[in-house]
């Protein structure tokens, strides 16, 4: 039996899922689509976060940081100066990632629990600075307006394609999933490049990785940058989707929550985070819709609650039972069935640990 | 072929917030919310029934169904039309609010929401779609918002009023007076307020302390306000930091007469044996309408009698007051718009537009409404002291208090 190769596989993958992208507006609800577009938004955010986290092992709490860097660029240059689209995020994108080689730069000599408390200190400089700043952030207060969201001739604010004018959700869904397979894109070519493999390098051995020439200093930096570069990309695309920004929404438990996407999706792995958003941002939903058919109430528990005391347990479930995560477990479980499948008749239990060892079938 | 027939945007001629043209009286004809055959109006309210604004959510959505249910047994409204409400839990989150805006959007015919910066994220949508929504906050900017329909009195007002009652009954003539407010649209509007008053009236506002909605310690705020020698602090807050600031005082030995905004009140505090003494001595509330149980107020002759029928367990709570005030005022919209035989969005905004002077009856101040520039915000406060005998532990030490200050006051548009 010939086995298609990974180039070959990918592709009915990738076309699935274009034409994923293009029905799921027409078939879901605003309400549907909103739920998308807030996962894709922490999609972004959390892809950046996985190659700080999954790929250069850089501990960070700080990615809600970032996401208010990039929404209130979005604010200046997009609602308040009315910049284009593409100049407010790559703005945006700019300003995390400056900041983010900045807090690298802080953070080289920083591992594990002392390189966390900095990031948390990172998130109560920046409360501090949303609620004092007013001219930039509106203070405490907050600040609202629209930002432009046209691409061409498409406006993604009121879109209107060949006399068919589509909801706001339908357009923002459009917009935020193109970003989302772009940011995926762009991470998977980093990790793939030179920066990349330096990155998995310093995650295995930091000493070793010096030692065979690997710029340290270069490689924990341009983590950093990449994760913040995201991250406010995701700010700025939150400020364009919701047009009001608070600085009350920046607080520690949005950094919580990315951590949770990326170990709930499976770091170091490119679809984690986003399966970790599609998850952690859709469940509350899904429960919320299931609610009536659920004996909650005898125990004392509104959905809201039951909802708290579900992403509590995913979280410890996760890092306790399951720390390779969604997609971890997923290409744990396809590898076990592939080798059985593979395994030919009457041969022993041998023959399927060598192909689960040998790991001839990971993409 | 199929994204061309599955656009479902608004085309520019169907929304928007105002300047609308008169709708021609073709008759009821179904629309989002209004099923004509049925006679159903749906309305929703989007309010936190969990985490820790929960204590504020829960009666408020109580006092709002109550009210449809007396409408609905008395006929519904115009005597035609029965009110079904859809309540959601925002849990007080903004993206939870937006998300929870497009689920019921095209479900109901208008909507309450609690929290200003939910009202704020929604907004921008809530004019797009041409809905008129209630903003369940007494923040002075919604006045000039065409698709927003607020009620009561400004808190600006609030301290207008407690201001000049403090100067003139309150023994407040001469005294040093302070603010505490926390940080945020709601605060800076009482701060306004307190400035506006003080211009007014002649005094000075000697000190000015604020903090944030999470903190949960007040001793430095608390510390500069007794340095400065307070005998008054206008107090802007939430419940869950009204009893610690308080306290704090207590424990510092500094005890000024506290003059809190409407929402730093809660019916827990008379239930603590430890904060009731407190608050007995040392706290006014500036809030709307009667004390609870005022039969002279007809609307809140109404709402008791709603009660005994609908929710006969209700205790009494100054937030399910707040609800019932929140579905009043959306039936006055509704009823408008049914007179118009338009219940459509377009004929709802229309309703607003044509609305005019609305009596609360009592429960709280009336309004003028219209455009943005011809509404004209209720201009009257209570004056109310905590008292554990009183049921809900309000007893009114004034009502309807309108100082000239208040009258005068002009609010940015």
């Amino acid at each position: 039996m010939s086995i298609p190769s990974p180039g070959r596989r990918r592709l009915p993958v990738g076309l699935a899922l274009a034409v994923v992208y293009g029905v799921i507006p027409l078939a879901l609800g605003d309400f549907g689509l909103s739920v998308l577009i807030f996962a894709g938004i922490f999609a972004i955010g959390a892809i950046g976060l996985d190659l700080l986290v999954g790929h250069a092992g850089q501990i960070s709490l700080g990615q809600a940081f970032f996401m208010a860097v990039g929404a209130y660029v979005g604010v200046n240059l997009g609602a308040e100066a009315g910049l284009a689209l593409p100049v407010w995020v790559v703005a945006a994108a700019a300003a995390g990632g400056g900041l983010g080689a900045a807090v690298g730069l802080c953070a080289l000599r920083l591992r594990g629990v002392y390189l966390a408390i900095i990031t948390v200190g990172l998130v109560f400089v920046g409360l501090y600075l949303w609620n004092n700043v007013p001219a930039l952030t509106g203070g405490a207060a907050g600040i609202g307006g629209r930002a432009p969201a046209a691409l061409g001739p498409l406006d993604f604010n009121r879109l209107q394609v060949a006399g068919q004018v589509y909801s706001r959700e339908q357009a923002w869904f459009w917009l935020v999933w193109a970003l989302v397979a772009a940011s995926a894109v762009m991470a998977a070519n980093l990790i793939g490049s030179r920066t990349g493999r330096a990155w998995h390098a310093v995650r295995q051995h930091e000493l070793a990785a010096s030692a065979i020439g690997i710029d340290i200093r270069r490689a924990k930096v341009s983590a950093f940058a990449v994760a913040g570069a995201l991250g406010a990309v995701a700010g700025s695309v939150y400020f364009g989707y919701v047009q009001y920004v608070g600085p009350d929404e920046w607080g520690l438990f949005l950094s919580v929550q990315f951590v949770a996407i990326v170990l709930v999706g499976g770091t170091g792995r490119l679809a984690g985070p986003v399966l970790g958003a599609l998850v952690l941002g859709g469940a509350p939903r899904l429960v919320e819709a299931v609610s009536d058919s659920l004996p909650i109430g005898g125990l004392g528990l509104t959905v809201a609650n039951l909802n708290r005391l579900l992403f509590g347990l995913l979280v410890v479930c996760f890092v306790a039972l399951a720390p390779q995560g969604l997609v971890g477990g997923w290409e744990d479980v396809r590898r076990r069935v592939l080798a059985v499948r593979r395994r030919p008749v009457g041969a022993g239990e041998h023959a399927a640990t060598e192909s689960v060892a040998t790991g001839e079938d990971q993409p | 072929m199929v994204a061309v027939a599955c656009g479902r945007g608004t085309p520019e001629s169907d929304a928007g917030s105002g300047g609308d043209t008169v709708p021609e009286a073709a008759g009821l004809v179904d629309a989002p919310g209004f099923d004509v055959s049925s006679g159903t109006i749906k309305v929703a309210l989007l309010t936190p029934l969990s985490g820790p604004v929960q204590v504020i959510g829960e009666p408020l959505l109580a006092g709002f169904r109550t009210r449809f249910d007396g409408i609905n047994a008395r006929g519904g409204i115009d005597g035609r039309f029965k009110v079904e409400v859809v309540a959601e839990d925002n849990q007080y989150d903004v993206p939870t609010s937006v998300q929870l805006y497009q689920k019921v959007k095209d479900q109901v015919a208008t909507l309450a929401l609690v929290g200003t910066p939910h009202v704020n994220a929604v907004l921008p949508s809530l004019e797009q779609d041409g809905i008129v929504a209630i903003p369940g906050s007494l923040d002075a900017g919604w006045i000039a918002e065409p698709n927003l329909l607020p009620y009561g009195g400004p808190y600006q007002i609030q301290f207008l009023n407690g201001a000049g009652w403090y100067l003139t009954e309150g023994g407040g003539q001469g005294k040093r007076i302070c603010a505490m407010a926390i940080e945020g649209p709601y605060g800076d509007a009482g701060i306004s307020g307190l400035e506006a008053a003080a211009s007014a009236e002649g005094f000075v506002v000697e000190e000015t302390v604020r903090y944030r909605g999470t903190d949960t310690e007040f001793t430095a705020q608390v510390g500069q306000l007794a340095e400065a020698r307070c005998d008054a602090v206008f107090l802007t807050g939430l419940p869950s930091t009204t009893g610690p600031i308080l306290g704090t005082g207590a424990k510092l030995e500094f005890t000024p007469l506290w003059l809190g905004q409407s929402p730093t009140w809660s019916t827990a505090f008379t239930r603590s044996e430890e904060l009731l003494p407190l608050f007995e001595k040392n706290f006014v509330l500036l809030a709307d309408g009667p004390e609870w149980g005022d039969e002279s107020e007809p609307a809140m002759r109404q709402m008791l009698a709603d009660i005994r029928q609908f929710e006969p367990d209700q205790q009494p709570d100054v937030y399910f007051q707040v609800g019932y005030l929140e579905a009043m005022v959306i039936t006055a919209l509704l009823e408008k718009a049914a007179s118009l035989e338009d219940l459509s969005r377009a004929g709802i905004r229309e309703a607003l537009r044509q609305l005019g002077r609305v009596s609360y009856e009592g429960l709280s101040g009336d309004w003028t409404y219209g455009p943005p520039d011809q509404r004209d915000p209720s201009r009257v406060t209570t004056v109310f002291r905590p008292n554990a005998s009183k049921p809900g532990g309000l007893e009114a030490v004034e009502k309807n208090v309108s100082t000239p200050a208040a009258q005068a006051f002009q609010f940015s548009r």
